[in-house]
C-alpha cells in the first residue's frame, strides 16, 4: 500500500511540476510573437533604406550622370593623344 | 414504478444518443469547414513577391534595377471629409482629382488612389498623417541609365493576370528567368492581431529572380548613342542604328536604334517604337553586302581576285534591264579587287552570275542570309530568300550588288563577322551569364554557327575591304596609322514596286583593327538628306566611332 501510494503521489507531483513549467514557458513565448514582428519589421525598414541607398548610388555613378556633371563642371574630350613605341633615348645626338 | 424507471432510462439514452450524433455531425462531418473558419480567423496569409532579377552590363553596372515605390492607398469607410483629403494629398502629390474623388465615394474598403509613390513623398505625407489613407510597398524597374540601349532592354508592362511581365528585348526573351517564384507566408494571429510563435506558422520562401549579365559594354554603349544622335541631327536622317560584336566570341558589345523611347513611360510611346530595329527590320543593304557575295565568290574558285570582267566596260544588261555603276563610271577590264574599291555594281553583277544561282543560294544560306540568327532578344524578324525556282538572272546579278535582296542588320553583320574571325561565324548573343539568386554565375557558352568560308578566302577578303578603305570613296575618312577593313552602301529603297529615287539608305560595315579584329560594326542611317552617299554619311560615323574604340581598348597604331 505504502509503495503504490509512494508511486502515485511521485506521478501527481510530476504532473503539476510539468503543467507548471508548459505554464511558465507558454507564457514566456506568448509575446515572442510581437517581438518577432518588430525583428521582421526593422529588417523589413533596412531592406528598404538599403533599397532607396542603392538607387541614389546607381544614379550618381550612372555615365549619363557623370557626362552631365562633367560638362558642367567644364571637362572636355581628349584632343590630341600620342602613343609610345619604344623606349625613350637616354641622350640624343644634337 | 417499474415503468417510470423505464421510461427515464430510454429518455435519457435517447439524449444520449441525440448528442453523440450532433457532436459527430460537428466534429466530423463539418470538421473541415469549422476548421477552415477557424483558420480563416487567427490565421494571415501574404503572398511575398519575388524581387525581379536585374540586367548588368559586362562592368556589373545594373542597368536595370528595381526601386523601392508604393501603392497610395484609401479606406472611403474610414474617411470623413473627402474634399479635404483629396485637396490635402493633391499638394504631395499629382493625382487627377475628379478619378479620385469617384473612388473615395465607392463602397469599398480599399482603393488605389495613386501608384509609382516614391519614398520622399511617401514620408511626407505621413507627416501630414492623414486619416484613412495608407501606403503598400512595391517594386518598379528603374533605369539608372535612363532610356541606354532601351530596344535591347525592352520593358515590363502587365500581363492579363494583372502580374509583372516583360516584352520585348531582354526583358521579355528572360521573363521566366527574371520574373523568380513568388512566396508565401502563413502566419498564426491572437484576437488582437498580433503575431503568435507557432510551429503552424508556415514561410515557403520564394525565390528572387535571376540576374541577366550582359555582353554590352556600357561605356561603348554610351559612346555609340551619343555619336549616332549627333549624326541623326548632323545629317538629318529619320533614324539610324549601329551594331558592334565580338567577332570571335558573337557577343554583342553594343546595340542603339534611334527614335527610341523611354522605357519608364513606354506607354506614352507609339508602338512600333518597341521593337529593336537592329533585329527586326529587314532591308535591301546595297552594296554591303558585296564583300559576302565576292568572298562567295572567291570561296568557290568562281574568281579570283585578279580575275578580269569583260562586261565592266558600260552598263550591263541583264533580261532586258540595265545595270549601270552609282556614279556611271565605269572601268574597262577592272579586276575584283577594283570592283570592291569601286564599288562597281557591273562589276557584282558578273560575280553574281559566275558564281551562279546553285552556289549564291548555298552561299547566302552558309552565311545565315534567309535564316534567324537566333540571337536572345525577343522580337527578331525573319527575312526569307526567295525559292530556288523564283531566282531569275537579273534576280541574280541584282543580289551581287544588295538589292532585290532583304537582310536584317544583325543578319548581315553576322554574316560579315566571319569574314573578320578568319571564316568562322559565332552565334551572335547578348547575355553572357546567368546570376542565380543564390550568386552562382553560370556563364553562357560561344556557339559556333558554322564556317561559310575558308580561312584563306577570309584573309584575301580582308586584304581587299583593306584597300577599299585605304583607296575607295570613303578614304577622306579613314583613321590614319590603323589597318581597318570596311565597306559602304548606299542603297534605294523599294517603294510600291519601284526604287525611290530621292532617299537611300545609307551604311558602312567594317572591323579593325584588320589583323586581329577586336570589333566589327555595322552603322545604318535612314534617309540622311544633307548627303545621300554612305561615304559622306554612314562611314565618317563609323570611322568616328572606330578611332575612339581603338584609343578605348588600347589599340596602337599600326602603321
Amino acid at each position: 500500500m505504502k509503495k503504490s501510494s509512494f508511486v502515485i503521489l511521485l506521478f501527481i507531483i510530476t504532473i503539476v511540476s510539468l503543467s507548471v513549467a508548459q505554464g511558465v514557458v507558454s507564457n514566456k513565448l506568448s509575446t515572442k510573437g510581437v517581438i518577432l514582428h518588430e525583428i521582421e519589421k526593422k529588417v523589413y525598414d533596412y531592406k528598404t533604406q538599403n533599397s532607396i541607398l542603392s538607387e541614389e548610388i546607381l544614379y550618381n555613378s550612372s555615365l549619363t550622370n557623370l557626362a552631365s556633371k562633367a560638362a558642367e563642371l567644364g571637362f572636355g574630350k581628349l584632343r590630341e593623344q600620342f602613343v609610345l613605341n619604344s623606349g625613350s633615348s637616354l641622350a640624343v645626338k644634337p | 414504478m417499474r415503468w417510470r424507471y423505464n421510461f427515464l432510462f430510454i429518455f435519457l439514452s435517447v439524449l444520449f444518443v441525440s448528442i453523440i450524433a450532433r457532436l459527430f455531425y460537428w466534429q466530423v462531418v463539418k470538421a473541415e469547414m469549422l476548421s477552415e473558419l477557424a483558420i480563416s480567423q487567427y490565421t494571415g496569409v501574404r503572398e511575398i513577391a519575388p524581387t525581379r532579377g536585374e540586367i548588368k552590363t559586362s562592368d556589373g553596372f545594373p542597368i536595370v534595377a528595381n526601386k523601392v515605390s508604393y501603392i497610395l492607398f484609401a479606406n472611403p469607410k474610414e474617411i470623413k471629409n473627402k474634399k479635404e483629403t483629396i485637396d490635402r494629398l493633391s499638394s504631395f502629390i499629382d493625382i487627377d482629382i475628379a478619378s479620385a474623388s469617384s473612388l473615395l465615394n465607392s463602397d469599398l474598403f480599399w482603393v488605389p488612389i495613386k501608384s509609382g509613390v516614391s519614398a520622399k513623398v511617401k514620408d511626407e505625407i505621413e507627416k501630414d498623417s492623414p486619416i484613412g489613407v495608407g501606403f503598400e510597398q512595391q517594386f518598379n524597374r528603374f533605369y539608372p541609365e535612363a532610356s541606354m540601349a532601351a530596344e535591347l532592354i525592352g520593358f515590363v508592362g502587365k500581363s492579363d493576370e494583372g502580374k509583372d511581365k516583360g516584352y520585348f528585348g531582354l526583358e521579355g526573351y528572360y521573363d521566366r528567368l527574371l520574373r523568380g517564384k513568388e512566396g508565401r507566408s502563413l502566419e498564426i494571429r491572437d484576437a488582437l492581431g498580433s503575431p503568435i510563435l507557432s510551429k503552424r506558422n508556415e514561410n515557403i520562401s520564394g525565390i528572387g529572380g535571376s540576374n541577366v549579365i550582359l555582353s554590352l559594354d556600357r561605356s561603348v554603349q554610351f559612346l555609340v548613342e551619343d555619336r549616332l544622335k549627333k549624326a541623326i541631327e548632323s545629317y538629318e536622317a529619320t533614324g539610324g542604328m549601329i551594331g558592334i560584336m565580338d567577332p570571335q566570341t558573337g557577343n554583342i558589345i553594343a546595340m542603339a536604334s534611334f527614335p527610341t523611347f523611354d522605357p519608364v513611360n513606354f506607354q506614352y510611346y507609339d508602338e512600333t517604337l518597341y521593337s529593336n530595329n537592329f533585329i527586326a527590320d529587314t532591308y535591301e543593304p546595297g552594296s554591303t553586302l558585296k564583300p559576302i557575295i565576292m568572298s562567295s565568290a572567291l570561296d568557290a574558285g568562281a574568281i579570283t581576285p585578279l580575275t578580269k570582267c569583260p562586261i565592266c566596260y558600260g552598263p550591263v544588261s541583264v533580261s532586258g534591264y540595265e545595270l549601270h555603276t552609282w556614279n556611271d563610271k565605269y572601268y574597262k577590264d577592272t579586276n575584283m579587287i577594283d570592283v570592291i574599291k569601286h564599288s562597281d555594281n557591273t562589276g557584282m553583277a558578273f560575280v553574281a552570275l559566275k558564281l551562279g544561282r546553285d552556289r549564291i543560294i548555298r552561299y547566302l544560306d552558309r552565311f545565315g542570309i534567309g535564316k534567324l540568327t537566333d540571337i536572345d532578344l525577343q522580337g527578331e524578324a525573319l527575312a526569307q530568300l526567295k525559292p530556288k525556282n523564283a531566282w531569275y538572272d537579273v534576280d541574280l546579278a541584282t543580289t551581287g550588288f544588295g538589292q532585290g535582296i532583304s537582310v536584317t542588320p544583325i543578319a548581315l553583320l553576322n554574316a560579315f563577322s566571319a569574314i573578320a574571325n578568319k571564316g568562322v561565324m559565332m552565334q551572335p548573343k547578348a547575355v553572357s551569364a546567368i546570376e542565380g539568386p543564390d550568386g552562382k554565375i553560370i556563364k553562357v557558352p560561344t556557339k559556333t554557327r558554322g564556317t561559310p568560308i575558308s580561312e584563306k578566302t577570309a584573309k584575301i577578303m580582308t586584304e581587299m575591304l583593306v584597300n577599299a578603305v585605304d583607296n575607295g570613296e570613303a578614304k577622306w575618312a579613314r583613321v590614319k596609322g590603323y589597318r581597318v577593313a570596311g565597306k559602304t552602301g548606299t542603297a534605294s529603297i523599294p517603294v510600291e514596286g519601284h526604287y525611290d529615287p530621292e532617299n537611300t539608305i545609307a551604311s558602312f560595315i567594317g572591323f579593325a583593327p584588320a589583323d586581329d579584329p577586336k570589333f566589327v560594326m555595322l552603322v545604318i542611317l535612314d534617309k540622311p538628306t544633307t548627303s545621300i552617299y554612305a561615304a559622306e554619311t554612314a562611314a565618317p560615323l563609323f570611322f568616328d566611332i572606330t578611332k575612339e574604340l581603338l584609343t578605348y581598348y588600347g589599340i596602337p597604331p599600326s602603321e
